[in-house]
C-alpha cells in the first residue's frame, strides 16, 4: 500500500467530507482564477487600444504617464520624425467627452434620454485608418476595405464610429446610426453637449479604463474635445520593410527634441503594465487579492486536512506502531493534498472559464484564459493544498502509538 | 530419605513443554551467541529482558511515577499473562516493550532475529524505535483497522513492512479464512469472505479477528496484546489463542484433533472445523513466537505459560506455571509437606521459584536475584552427610534439574541406596525428627534443588501444627524405615 494508494483510498472511502474539501479548494481555485483575469483584464486595458494601432514605434509626450494621462506635443515632432528609414508617422489623438445617454429599454420599463456618461474619443486621419489600425479578424476593422470605407464616411465632420463592444449605457450601434442628425424625431445623439453623427461601428473593446470609445476624425475631435489642431498625443511611426525599428528609435532619440519620447512596441507595453499592475492601486488591490484568495484556501483546505487527520489519528497512530517512518505517513497526507488539489481545481477551472465568459462578454472586463493561467493556477493550488498539508503533517506527526493501548 | 527414594518414589511431574526445551527444541533452531541471523536466542537467554525499569508520567511538580525497578525475563516460545488491577502499570509496561514510549530508566533488550543480536531500547531515539515496533506484533483492544481499506489491505499494511511470503495475498487470505473470515464457516459450510469488506461493514468481532490477522501476518517474534479474546466469540477466540500457542510451538496432531469437536461437546471452550488444522499448520511454518497478554479472558488465562502480577506500577510476582506446578507438586509429594495446609504449602512453593521453567537450568543471576532459593551442585559434590546435625541451618531439598546419588556407611562400608532425579525430595526427616543426616546425597550430574530452610518449615509448622503432630504420631506408628 503505497502512501498514493492509502491517500486515494481515504479520499475515495470519505466521499462527503472529501466533496466538501474539494469544493473548497475549487471555491479558492475559482477565487484565484478571477483575481487573475481581472488582474489580466488589467494589464489588457493598458495595451488595448495599443494592440489596435500599427506602429513600429510610438512618439508620445516626455510627460507621458499612462494612455488615460497622455499630455499632447507638438505636431511638428511627426514631420521631424519623418526620415529615411521611415515610411510613415500618422497622428493619433486620445481624449474623453460627455455622451448623452441615450433611451435604454429593459424589462423593467424604457428609461428616458439624457444624463452624461464618460467616452472616450480617438482620433485619427480618416485616409490612414487602414494604415492607423489593425485590420482583420482581431483588429478594429474586419477588412482593409471595411477600415477604408469607414475613414471615407468620417471625412464628413461630426461624424464619429462607436466601438461595438462598448457597454450597452452608450446605445445600441443600429438606433444610433438611424438617429437623424438634425434632431429629427424627437432623439440626437450629443457629444460635450453638440449633436454629432453616428456612422458606424469599429471593434476595440472595454476595460478598467473605459467604457466606451468613438473613433473619428481630427477635425472632429479638434471641435468638440476643443483642443488646438497643432497638438497631438501620439505619432505611429512605422518603418520602412526591413529596417530594424530600435535603429530607427536610436536615431529619433537623438534628432527628437527633449519634448517627447520614442517607444518600441514592447517598451510602451511594459511601460503600461507596469503602471497599471503596480502603480495603481487597482493592479495592487488585485495582486493582494490573489494572495487572499491563496490564503483563504490554504486556511480552508488546512482546516479539512486538520479535521481528516484528527478523525483518523489512531489509524495513523496504528501505522506507527506497526513500525512506518514518520515520512510514509507525510506522503500519505501530502499526495491527500495534492489528490484535493486536482479535485478541487478541475471544476474551479471550468467554473472560471464559464466567469470569464460572462466577465467578458457582459462585464466588460477583458479576461480571458491563457495557458500560463491555468498551469500557473494550477501550480498555485497544489501549492496551497501541500502548504496545507505541510500544516497538518505535524498533527500526523503527534499521533501517539502509546495511546493505542 | 532412602526408604522414600525406594520405597515411595515420588513422580514427576508431567511438565514438560511440548516441543520446547530441553534446548535445543526443534522447532527453534541453533540460538547463537554472536551477531548474525538467527531466529531466537541462545539456549536459556530470553527473548525479552526487562531490568530496573522506572517510568514517570508528567513533569517538574506533577510527575509522577508510574513504574517501580521492574524486572523480568520473558524465554521464547512462553504465553505471558499479565495481570493486575487497572492502573497498575501493565499497559505502560507494554508501550515500553513495544517501542511505543521512550524508556526512561531502566534498561529493555529485545531479540532481534534480523540482526541474531539483542535489540536495546535504553537512550534509543524516537525514529529508531520503529526497528524495534517492526519486531513486534501488536494487537489492540480496540482494533484501530484503516477505515477506508479492505480486510486484506489492511493485512497487506503489514506485510508491506516485511515481504516475506512468496505470495502476500494469499498469505493474508489463509490467515483471514482460518480465522473464520473466509468462504468457510466453522460448520465447514460456505460463506461470503469478508476478504473485501471495509471495516464499517464488519462487525465488532470481525475486526478484532482482521486486526489479529494483521498482528500475526509476519509472524512476529513478539507478540503484545491487550485483551486479543475480549470480542471474540468461543470458536474465533479458540482459534485465536491456538494460532498464539501455534506460533510459539509445535503442537501434536493429537492435541490439535482434540479441539475438532462437535458444538455440544465444546461449550464455552470453543472448537475448531477440521478443515481448520491443515491451515493452521501451513500459517504457521515458524515457531518460538513469545506473547504478552494483558487479559482477562480465564480460556487464556489457563494456558498462560507465565503470570506476571502487577500491583501500583512493580512486578508483584512472575510466576512460571510449570515451575509453581512442579514445587507445589514436589512438595505436596512428601509427607512433612502434605500434612501442612494446602494454602500454606502453596506459601512454601510460591517463596522458592525462581521464574524458570523447570526444564531450563538456572543462571547465576536468577540465583543472585532470589538467594536461597536454588542451590546449584557440581557432580560430586555433598548436598548432605550422614551424620550431619540438624540445625537451624538444615533444608529440605527439591531436586529441580540432574541426579544425585543416595548412599549411607554401614559398619564401615559405603552402601548405594538408590539415584534420585528431578522432582524428587530429600532432607524432610531431619525436620520432623530433628536426627542426624542418616544418609549421604551426592551430586552425580550437575544439581539444581529447592530448598526450604528449616526457619520457613518451622513457620509454617506453627501454623499447622495439629496436622504435623498427626503426622508424626503416623511417622512414630511406623514401619521403623530410617530416613534422614
Amino acid at each position: 500500500m503505497t502512501p498514493l494508494r492509502l491517500a486515494w483510498a481515504n479520499l475515495v472511502h470519505k466521499r462527503a467530507r472529501t466533496f466538501v474539501a474539494a469544493a473548497g479548494v475549487a471555491f479558492a481555485v475559482v477565487l484565484v482564477f478571477m483575481e487573475l483575469g481581472m488582474l489580466g483584464g488589467v494589464g489588457r486595458t493598458a495595451t488595448m487600444l495599443y494592440d489596435k494601432l500599427q506602429f513600429d514605434l510610438l512618439i508620445t509626450s516626455s510627460e507621458y504617464l499612462d494612455l488615460s494621462r497622455a499630455p499632447e506635443f507638438p505636431r511638428q515632432r511627426l514631420v521631424q520624425a519623418r526620415v529615411d528609414a521611415v515610411d510613415d508617422v500618422i497622428p493619433v489623438s486620445f481624449g474623453v467627452a460627455g455622451w448623452r445617454a441615450p433611451r435604454q429599454e429593459s424589462l423593467f420599463g424604457d428609461t428616458e434620454p439624457g444624463g452624461q456618461l464618460s467616452i472616450n474619443i480617438v482620433a485619427a486621419p480618416p485616409d490612414k485608418l487602414n494604415k492607423a489600425f489593425v485590420v482583420g479578424e482581431s483588429g478594429a476593422f474586419a477588412s482593409e476595405a471595411e477600415a477604408i470605407e469607414a475613414g471615407k464616411r468620417l471625412k464628413q465632420l461630426d461624424t464619429f464610429l462607436l466601438d461595438r463592444r462598448s457597454k450597452p449605457d452608450f446605445g445600441d450601434l443600429a438606433k444610433l446610426q438611424a438617429i437623424p442628425p438634425d434632431g429629427r424625431g424627437g432623439e440626437a445623439v450629443r457629444l460635450n453637449g453638440q449633436r454629432a453623427s453616428v456612422v458606424g461601428g469599429f471593434d476595440l473593446g472595454t476595460g478598467f479604463s473605459w467604457n466606451g470609445m468613438l473613433l473619428t476624425s481630427e477635425e472632429s475631435y479638434a471641435k468638440y474635445a476643443m483642443r488646438p489642431r497643432d497638438a497631438v498625443h501620439f505619432g505611429l511611426v512605422q518603418v520602412k520593410p526591413g529596417v530594424n525599428p530600435v535603429a530607427v528609435q536610436q536615431h529619433l532619440r537623438r534628432t527628437l527634441p527633449p519634448d517627447v519620447k520614442v517607444y518600441t512596441r514592447a517598451e510602451i507595453n511594459a511601460d503600461e503594465r507596469n503602471y497599471w499592475l503596480r502603480l495603481t492601486s487597482i493592479g495592487q488591490f488585485l495582486l493582494v487579492a490573489v494572495i487572499l484568495a491563496i490564503v483563504v484556501g490554504v486556511i480552508f483546505v488546512y482546516q479539512m486536512m486538520a479535521a481528516d487527520i484528527r478523525n483518523m489519528l489512531p489509524e495513523y497512530a496504528t501505522v506507527k506502531a506497526l513500525g512506518y517512518r514518520p515520512p510514509y505517513l507525510t506522503g500519505v497526507v501530502l499526495w491527500q493534498a495534492v489528490l484535493l488539489a486536482v479535485f478541487g481545481y478541475v471544476p474551479g477551472f471550468v467554473a472560471a472559464l464559464g466567469l470569464y465568459h460572462v466577465a467578458s462578454n457582459f462585464g466588460g472586463i477583458p479576461t480571458a484564459m491563457t495557458l500560463e493561467t491555468a498551469v500557473g493556477v494550477l501550480a498555485l493550488t497544489c501549492f496551497m493544498c501541500l502548504a496545507s498539508g505541510l500544516l497538518a503533517v505535524r498533527k500526523v506527526h503527534s499521533a501517539d502509538p502509546a495511546d493505542l493501548f | 530419605m532412602s526408604s522414600d527414594a525406594q520405597n515411595n518414589p515420588s513422580p514427576t511431574p508431567p511438565l514438560r513443554r511440548e516441543g520446547l526445551n530441553p534446548a535445543p527444541p526443534p522447532f527453534l533452531g541453533e540460538g547463537v551467541g554472536g551477531r548474525g541471523s538467527s531466529p531466537l536466542p541462545p539456549p536459556g537467554q530470553p527473548v525479552l529482558r526487562i531490568r530496573g525499569v522506572n517510568h514517570y508520567f508528567g513533569t517538574g511538580d506533577t510527575r509522577t511515577q508510574v513504574l517501580f525497578d521492574n524486572t523480568l525475563e520473558v524465554m521464547p516460545g512462553e504465553m505471558v499473562i499479565m495481570s493486575g488491577p487497572s492502573g497498575s502499570g501493565k499497559t505502560t509496561i507494554l508501550t515500553l516493550i513495544g517501542g511505543l514510549r521512550t524508556l526512561q530508566e531502566g534498561e529493555i533488550e529485545v531479540w532481534d532475529a534480523n540482526r541474531g543480536d539483542y535489540r536495546t531500547l535504553r537512550g534509543v531515539p524516537e525514529p529508531e524505535l520503529v526497528n524495534v515496533r517492526r519486531l513486534i506484533g501488536f494487537i489492540f483492544q480496540r482494533h484501530n483497522l484503516f477505515d477506508s481499506l479492505t480486510a486484506m489491505q489492511n493485512i497487506r499494511m503489514a506485510q508491506r513492512l516485511k515481504e516475506s511470503a512468496a505470495d502476500p495475498d494469499e498469505a493474508a487470505r489463509d490467515i483471514l479464512t482460518y480465522l473464520l473470515l473466509g468462504e468457510k464457516d466453522i460448520q465447514s459450510k460456505s460463506q461470503k469472505s469478508r476478504f473485501d469488506y471495509k471495516p464499517a461493514k464488519l462487525s465488532g468481532g470481525q475486526r478484532q479477528r482482521v486486526a489479529i490477522a494483521r498482528a500475526l501476518i509476519n509472524r512476529p517474534k513478539l507478540v503484545l496484546a491487550d485483551e486479543p479474546t475480549a470480542a471474540l466469540d468461543a470458536n474465533s477466540g479458540l482459534a485465536v489463542v491456538t494460532l498464539v500457542q501455534e506460533l510459539a510451538r509445535v503442537r501434536s496432531e493429537t492435541d490439535l484433533q482434540k479441539l475438532v469437536r462437535p458444538a455440544e461437546e465444546a461449550g464455552e471452550n470453543g472448537r475448531l472445523a477440521e478443515w481448520q488444522v491443515p491451515l493452521l499448520r501451513k500459517i504457521a511454518t515458524e515457531h518460538g513466537t513469545t506473547s504478552l497478554i494483558v487479559t482477562h479472558d480465564s480460556r487464556i488465562m489457563n494456558l498462560a505459560d507465565r503470570i506476571v502480577h502487577m500491583e501500583r506500577g512493580r512486578i508483584e510476582s512472575n510466576v512460571v506455571v510449570a515451575e509453581r506446578l512442579f514445587v507445589r507438586e514436589g512438595l505436596r509429594q512428601s509427607p512433612a509437606f502434605a500434612a501442612i495446609l494446602p494454602e500454606e504449602q502453596e506459601k512454601i512453593a510460591d517463596s522458592v521459584l525462581v521464574g524458570v521453567h523447570p526444564n531450563d537450568p538456572v543462571r547465576p543471576d536468577h540465583l543472585a536475584a532470589k538467594p536461597g532459593c536454588v542451590e546449584v551442585y557440581e557432580p560430586g559434590q555433598a548436598i548432605v552427610r550422614q551424620g550431619d546435625a540438624v540445625n537451624a541451618e538444615s533444608k529440605f531439598y527439591l531436586i529441580r534439574r540432574g541426579i544425585v546419588d543416595v548412599s549411607r556407611v554401614v559398619n564401615g562400608a559405603t552402601q548405594k541406596l538408590t539415584e534420585m532425579g528431578s522432582g524428587r525430595y530429600f532432607g524432610e526427616v531431619a525436620f520432623l525428627m530433628d536426627q542426624p543426616r542418616n544418609a549421604t546425597v551426592r551430586a552425580i550430574t550437575r544439581v539444581e534443588v529447592y530448598t526450604v530452610s528449616r526457619a520457613t518449615f518451622d513457620k509454617f509448622r506453627s501454623v499447622s501444627l495439629p496436622f504435623i503432630e498427626r503426622v508424626l504420631a503416623n511417622f512414630r506408628a511406623g514401619d521403623g524405615t530410617p530416613r534422614t
